[in-house]
């Protein structure tokens, strides 16, 4: 066992620090590699995750490293974890993506599987709030294009 | 690119369907076909999003939804598609293409960068894979179930990782009894209930996963054949295997001769996972024949057994062989980290 926690500082986009343990913080790879390369000065600068994001980042990561947690209760704390707006969904992929956790971004896709599978192309928009920008003639064009699909 | 620079190229976009193209093909990919073209018409944006997916999967949803027009409609698709195509999957084991179909759809995918192919359909076994599929140079990943090569004299899969093959049939050319299918970079094999195998020799020198699910042992006797390929041929005497999973591998010594001849090809072997299966008609004399195969062959299994670190024993019953078994697995594996028996669960 190590004989003392090493803790890293992490800076997002909009200048705030977080101070983390670096057990956790490696769960980004990109991190991880930083580290392993030794390329960590003082602080490692996040510049494509705001405060807000990575705070619910650190939420995921701290909760998914707690020791005897059961897989239940992860399963319960990650179905609440996903439940957000889709323009934070947005952003915690983007920022799972950039951070390179697999785990986490394969979990955010899914949940936009999951809004997307069997709903009406009506029901998608509204679900992400996309403005229809074809005109009827348009969109009955692509309609019947693809007609099985629409049945 | 330095990470300033990744910093300019953040928008301060929240839409979906701005996300980047491969994180959105992550996402559609895991959504039924059909949903995927109704996201053509979401918006503008959305238009051509679905005709650039790298892997086109057709599942059972698909061919239940679309009924007699299935063909039709894949060829649309097909027709459809801009980018490359590395993944090509047709799952649905109730419902049926025809050969002159599938045959076209291999052409097609074959002429577009195909690297994971997929056929699981009902044909009834009779589907025979087009001579096309071995010049397919950009597979990397084949899994076949219900279908059958007429292998062609010496062919290779030049870049194939991983085949999986179930309910499969080889057959060689008429006047070729021994044909040679070579696999020079193939990792991964299984074998489900297949039939003929052992009348190929299989060269696959980096082999490092065999799985062989079925109760023929015949499918392994194309491992023991190392010998009869032609020595030019013979990329490497002995397998790279590293884990090897045996069905229903009988308690006989017939099965367990196989078996040691397969070990004492595999050097590197690690892992190995196999499920017992004792004979309907195992009677004490089986079990005392193969207690004293295995005495007698002591020397050989401590041989094979070196390098092993995980055994797992299926379907074990507890018999007095079958325990000795567990005797003669401890007492010549040093480097054995971890044992697990599974007993038959009785329903």
């Amino acid at each position: 066992m190590s004989s003392s926690t090493k803790f890293l500082t992490l800076k997002t986009c909009d200048d705030k620090k977080f101070v983390l343990d670096e057990a956790i913080a490696v769960r980004s790879q990109t991190i991880k590699n930083m580290v392993e390369d030794d390329c960590v000065s003082n602080v490692i600068p996040l510049p494509n995750v705001d405060s807000k994001t990575m705070t619910k980042v650190i939420e995921y990561w701290k909760k998914h490293s707690e020791e005897g947690i059961s897989k239940d209760m992860l399963m319960d704390f990650d179905k609440a974890f996903v439940k957000v707006h889709h323009s934070i969904l947005h952003a915690l992929i983007l920022a799972a993506n950039f951070l390179n956790d697999k785990e986490m971004l394969d979990m955010m896709c899914q949940e936009v599987v999951d809004r997307i599978k069997g709903k009406t192309p009506e029901e998608i928009r509204k679900e992400f709030d996309i403005k229809n920008d074809f005109t009827p003639e348009e969109e009955e064009e692509i309609r019947k294009e693809n007609a099985w699909a629409f049945e | 690119m330095s990470l300033r620079e990744i910093a300019s190229d953040v928008t301060k976009s929240t839409i979906i369907g701005e996300l980047p193209i491969d994180i959105l093909h992550r996402i559609l990919e895991n959504v039924p076909i059909k949903d995927v073209v109704i996201t053509s018409i979401l918006s503008k944006q959305w238009l051509h999003i679905w005709s650039t997916l790298p892997h086109l999967v057709f599942d059972h949803l698909f061919f239940h939804h679309v009924g007699a027009s299935a063909a039709n409609i894949i060829r649309k698709i097909l027709m459809h598609h801009t980018e490359n195509i590395q993944g090509f999957h047709l799952i649905s084991k109730s419902h049926t293409l025809l050969q002159s179909d599938v045959d076209q759809f291999i052409m097609f995918v074959s002429n577009h960068g195909v690297q994971k192919f997929t056929l699981d359909m009902d044909t009834d076994g009779k589907y025979v894979l087009p001579d096309s599929i071995f010049t397919c140079s950009t597979l990397t990943h084949l899994k076949l179930s219900r279908c059958m090569f007429n292998l062609p004299v010496d062919v290779q899969f030049p870049n194939l990782v991983s085949l999986q093959l179930e309910l499969f049939s080889i057959d060689c050319l008429v006047g070729s009894n021994n044909a040679t299918l070579i696999l020079p970079v193939l990792e991964t094999l299984e074998l489900m209930r297949c039939f003929n195998v052992h009348s190929v020799n299989l060269v696959c020198p980096k082999l490092v996963n065999l799985s062989i699910l079925t109760s023929y042992t015949v499918a392994f006797q194309c491992f023991n054949n190392l010998g009869s390929v032609p020595a030019t041929d013979r990329l490497d005497v002995s397998l790279n295997l590293q884990s090897l999973r045996i069905c229903d591998l009988k308690i006989s010594v017939k099965c367990f001769s196989c078996l040691l001849c397969l070990l004492q090809n595999c050097p590197k072997l690690v892992e190995l996972d196999i499920d017992l299966l004792e004979k309907v008609d195992a009677t004490r004399n089986h079990s005392s024949e193969l207690f004293y195969y295995l005495k007698a062959h002591d020397q050989v299994i401590s041989e094979v057994l070196r390098m092993i670190r995980t055994v797992r024993l299926r379907k074990f019953k507890g018999t007095a062989i079958e325990m000795y078994l567990v005797e003669v697995i401890i007492d010549n594996s040093p480097n054995i980290k971890r044992m697990n028996i599974e007993t038959v669960q009785e329903k």
